[in-house]
């Protein structure tokens, strides 16, 4: 009694169609272009990543800032008068001594 | 009573005011002797007040260089019969000018403010140059 189960079995496998009519039916293949769909976003992402470098070699090159430039230029010209102001002073006061 | 370089100064630029000769006055006739640091620094302090045109009646201005790190402006008038005064002491960093005043208030000259300092402190070594130390600022040689 037990072998006619395994025969009955054969027919349930060989009922080939149900799973062609699964295989077509599924929608594993048919979502294919679903998985491509995401996979075509892909490109964004390299495209994002591309974005990284670019951010850090802006904060490795400072940016020409006339402002900032200005600012410096007239510091130098302070501290270069004031280090003349003091030769001359200090020159007059040896002279005065020597 | 116009002086006769007055005159001479009104009929060369053309000009009706009253003409002034003190631009042409040094500073404080200088005595032949030894001058200490602090006599140096009155007798650039006397060209500093004045870059700032005409000091107001009743009114004392200093603005000079203490040393290679330090500038001071001070101020002195009547007001009511009370003394005030004003000084301000800037310190040259190499970040920056440190504007400090009584309160105490500080911040960093920047912008106009920062321009105008260093045009005076420019201004201010050119002419002590020429007149204090009879020196060309652009050539640092005596002038002759």
């Amino acid at each position: 009694m037990r072998a006619p189960q395994p025969y009955q079995m054969y027919p349930e496998q060989s009922e080939a169609p149900l799973s062609y009519e699964a295989t077509p039916a599924s929608t594993e293949t048919t979502s294919a272009p679903e998985h491509y769909s995401v996979d075509t976003q892909a490109p964004k992402q390299p495209d994002y990543q591309s974005e990284a470098p670019q951010q850090s070699l802006e904060d490795a090159t400072p940016e020409y800032d006339p402002t900032v430039v200005e600012y410096f230029t007239y510091i130098n010209e302070v501290q270069h008068s004031l280090a003349n102001i003091d030769a001359l002073r200090r020159n007059m006061i040896e002279k005065d001594a020597a | 009573m116009p002086t006769l370089l007055s005159k001479a100064l009104q009929l060369l630029t053309g000009d009706d005011t009253t003409p002034t000769t003190d631009w042409l006055r040094m500073p404080k006739q200088r005595a032949f002797k030894k001058y200490t640091e602090r006599d140096l620094i009155n007798l650039e302090s006397e060209i500093g007040s004045a870059l700032f045109g005409p000091v107001p009646k009743g009114h004392r201005r200093e603005f000079f260089c203490l040393d290679k790190t330090t500038w001071i402006w001070h101020e002195e008038w009547l007001d009511k019969d009370d003394l005030q005064t004003a000084t301000t002491r800037y310190e040259v960093q190499e970040k920056g000018i440190l504007k400090v005043q009584s309160g105490p208030r500080y911040s960093y000259l920047e912008g106009e403010e920062l321009a105008n300092f260093a045009a005076a402190v420019t201004l201010y070594y050119e002419k002590v140059a020429r007149e204090v130390y009879k020196i060309d600022p652009d050539s640092g040689l005596p002038l002759q």
